[in-house]
């Protein structure tokens, strides 16, 4: 190198050592708390006198016999990967399943069904498939 | 500089074992770090959300095709129950040019029963539909003016906090789909006639959206670019269609919460 | 040496240093991608590969930063000069892959010219937290693909080195526009001590060993002349000069070497004419001073390269006292004989 290309460099890094720290740590303290958006996991509350027929990563499903208003229970904890799941109750007296809502975003879902219902169906109206059977216990 | 006795020349083989070590040592250590980096970049990337693109798989779904403002079909999934499926296009646009053609064919279009063969798009309770081929949007039966929805009006002058943003990136095609660096397809796709949309979280992580309209119902697009992609506070009148919500505002009513989204 | 257009004109340290570029590459490749994978199963392809090659391209800059300052301050790092540019080559690829799947993804297929869109999507110019960073990525990746298409040789002397040095000396401004574009970018959505730490603490190494070896090269500069003698310089004692190297001294601001080989004394310019490299810090062999930087050599008596090389350095009139070496502080045009001191 000569002096001139050494002049060079000093003046470059001269200007990079003050612009780079001072935009640096500008935008350090820009940084701003994000908005609280989408997190992956709901949570749960569960009440004493309820039963769990089925816990996993995207649901947990509450029966409470004794309450007469809404014995069913359905959280979504996860978004479902189905374009349309509908809920379904299952049972041996009706020949058709019964249809008792459908699942949208994530949440808590509440349901009446029937003593006679051996188990909840989730099953998607446009992939026409069946998502999920989940058995109920009564006692 | 330290006086080394050797001397290196890179077209000549040998090198002087002093030389050999120094570079050995840093080459372990620049890989060492260099695969520190990999790993903690990786950790540190936040969690993909699980929304769905079907990309390259064709469903077909039936309906009665509505604007209120936006092209969607009404499709039936039990007694009293519908879904409603927001149309898109293929890329960063609209339905429309897809809708083209049978719009010459059928006069109204409102209120046909189409049935619509195209890849879904969905997540959280939000369904939408890509369509690449126009031949397969097809008329099913003419046009019922009684079976089109109508939006309800539920509340006025509601206050709320959170992204516009373009569904069909966010509810499946990208990850991230929303947030600053998203921020510049976001603004393509609402230009190119995607409905942009407000999605909101509460702090119970319930989500809701939102499909943005003027305050007549009809569509935004050019208009509220500049505040796509960016936290913002809206005021608006709610009004419900079935299982969508819509939010009518004047873009002067948007205000810029200035932070950051994250991006899950 | 090296200036037809013949692409690469291969040896075994370029070979090895390459073969260690591509492990470290598919290395770096396949520990990001394996742990987005495992950790991270919803991610998408796209943003896979954006994320991996960006990061990548970051951590190559900073490496290829920092052999600059390291070579100066302890030539046992010179191997790593030596091929440097296939390293320089290899960051510019990986941050083209970034680049490109950037803008295909987040600007094409829209009803706007994707360059346009790039710098039209995003206004808020003024704005800290949101300024268009992608803006700055894109002309950080033009300097790279400039230094990438005119890395060769054939370049350095078509476009003369002063004007090719000075081009590629724009990697400093790359390496500013490339923090700024993290910092402005990703680290707004997705801020993580670990990644600003990583990319201060780069910042800071890359500095300081730039500082140092700037200030040892002042202290070399500053130096004048203890005597002079009737227009003549001293320089130093005869056995102040290792065999087969030199001793460099400063003569009108700028450097030259004297070496001793064959029990004679000659002066040139320091200057290589290849890439600048100080002749002086490099050796005599077979007769011919060698660059410590490439190995450009030069007849140390009238300072050209031996033929068929056509490269010529100043020389400079020396004059021994007793043991003692003088210089003449005018030297003569490049390539001028001149007879060489007998000890």
């Amino acid at each position: 190198m000569n002096t001139r290309q050494r002049k060079k460099h000093k003046i470059i890094w001269l200007l990079l050592l003050v612009i780079v720290p001072i935009l640096l740590v500008f935008t350090i303290v820009n940084l701003k708390e994000p908005l609280f958006t989408h997190n992956n996991a709901l949570g749960v509350v569960k009440g004493e006198a309820k039963q769990i027929m089925l816990e996993n990563e995207t649901f947990t499903v509450l029966l409470d016999p004794k309450n007469t208003d809404g014995n069913l229970q359905i959280f979504l904890k996860k978004s479902l990967e189905s374009p349309a799941p509908l809920v379904y109750a299952v049972s041996k007296d009706m020949p058709k399943d019964s249809y008792i809502g459908t699942l949208t975003a994530k949440g808590k879902y509440d349901f009446k069904i029937n003593s006679t219902t051996t188990s909840v169906k989730i099953y998607d109206a446009i992939k026409k498939e069946e998502l999920l059977n989940i058995p109920l216990s009564w006692d | 500089m330290k006086e080394n006795k050797d001397f290196y020349v890179g077209y000549i083989d040998s090198v002087a074992p002093k030389t050999k070590k120094t570079i050995k040592g840093f080459v372990l250590a620049a890989f060492a770090i260099l695969l520190a980096i990999a790993a903690i970049f990786a950790f540190t990337q936040n969690t993909a959300k699980n929304s769905y693109f079907e990309f390259g798989v064709d469903t077909k779904i039936t309906g009665i095709y509505h604007e209120l403002p936006y092209p969607m079909l009404q499709v039936k999934t039990e007694e009293n129950e519908y879904r409603n499926i927001v149309l898109l296009g293929f890329g960063k646009f609209s339905a429309n040019p897809y809708l083209k053609k049978i719009r010459n064919t059928t006069k109204p279009l409102s209120g046909s029963t189409l049935s619509i063969e195209g890849n879904l798009i969905y997540y959280n309770g939000k369904t939408l539909i890509q369509i690449t081929d126009e031949e397969k949007v097809v008329l099913v039966t003419p046009s019922d003016a009684a079976k089109i929805p109508q939006p309800i009006a539920m509340v006025q002058d509601m206050e709320l906090q959170g992204e516009i943003i373009d569904p069909k990136c966010y509810f499946g095609v990208m990850k991230p789909g929303k947030g600053k660096i998203h921020r510049s397809c976001a603004v393509l796709c609402i230009s190119g006639g995607i409905p942009p949309v407000l999605a909101t979280t509460d702090e119970n992580n319930i989500s809701k959206y939102y499909l943005i309209t003027d305050t007549n119902g009809a569509p935004i697009h050019q208009d509220i670019l500049p505040f796509v992609g960016k936290p913002s506070v809206i005021q608006g009148d709610v009004y419900q269609l079935q299982d969508w919500y819509q939010l009518r505002i004047d873009v002067s009513d948007i205000q810029d919460l200035n932070q950051p989204s994250t991006i899950y | 040496m090296g200036l037809d257009y013949q692409t690469v004109l291969w040896n075994s340290h370029k070979k090895k240093y390459d073969l260690w570029i591509a492990i470290g590459v598919f290395l770096y490749l396949l520990t990001f991608i394996g742990i987005t994978i495992l950790t991270n199963p919803e991610t998408t392809a796209e943003t896979l590969i954006i994320r991996a090659f960006g990061t990548l391209a970051i951590a190559l800059l900073h490496i290829v930063l920092l052999i600059g300052p390291l070579s100066r301050l302890n030539s046992r790092f010179l191997p790593l000069l030596y091929n440097r540019r296939h390293l320089g080559v290899s960051m510019f690829l990986a941050a083209l892959i970034h680049g490109a799947f950037s803008i295909i993804q987040f600007h094409t297929l829209g009803n706007t010219n994707a360059f346009y869109a790039l710098f039209t999507s995003n206004l808020e110019y003024d704005s800290l937290t949101n300024f268009p960073f992608q803006v700055l990525g894109f002309f950080a990746l033009i300097i790279l693909f400039l230094m990438a298409a005119t890395s060769h040789d054939f370049w350095l002397k078509n476009l003369s080195p002063k004007i090719w040095k000075g081009l590629h000396m724009m990697v400093y401004v790359a390496y500013a526009f490339v923090l700024l574009h993290v910092f402005l970018g990703a680290l707004q959505q997705q801020p993580s001590l670990w990644s600003i730490s990583i990319l201060s603490i780069g910042f800071i190494v890359i500095a300081s060993l730039h500082l140092k070896a700037a200030l040892q090269e002042s202290k070399i500069d500053k130096q004048t002349a203890i005597k002079v003698e009737d227009g003549w310089e001293f320089v130093c004692t005869v056995d102040e000069i290792p065999e087969d190297r030199a001793k460099i001294f400063i003569v009108q601001k700028e450097r030259i070497a004297i070496f001793k080989y064959e029990n004679k004394l000659s002066a040139i310019s320091n200057v290589c004419k290849h890439q600048g490299g100080p002749l002086g810090e490099g050796k005599v062999i077979d007769g011919c001073v060698t660059c410590p930087w490439h190995g450009y050599q030069y007849l140390p008596a009238n300072g050209q390269s031996p033929p068929p090389f056509t490269e010529k350095i100043a020389t400079y009139r020396l004059k021994k006292i007793a043991n003692e070496i003088y210089v003449h502080p005018e030297g003569l045009a490049e390539g001028t004989a001149i007879e060489p001191i007998a000890l």
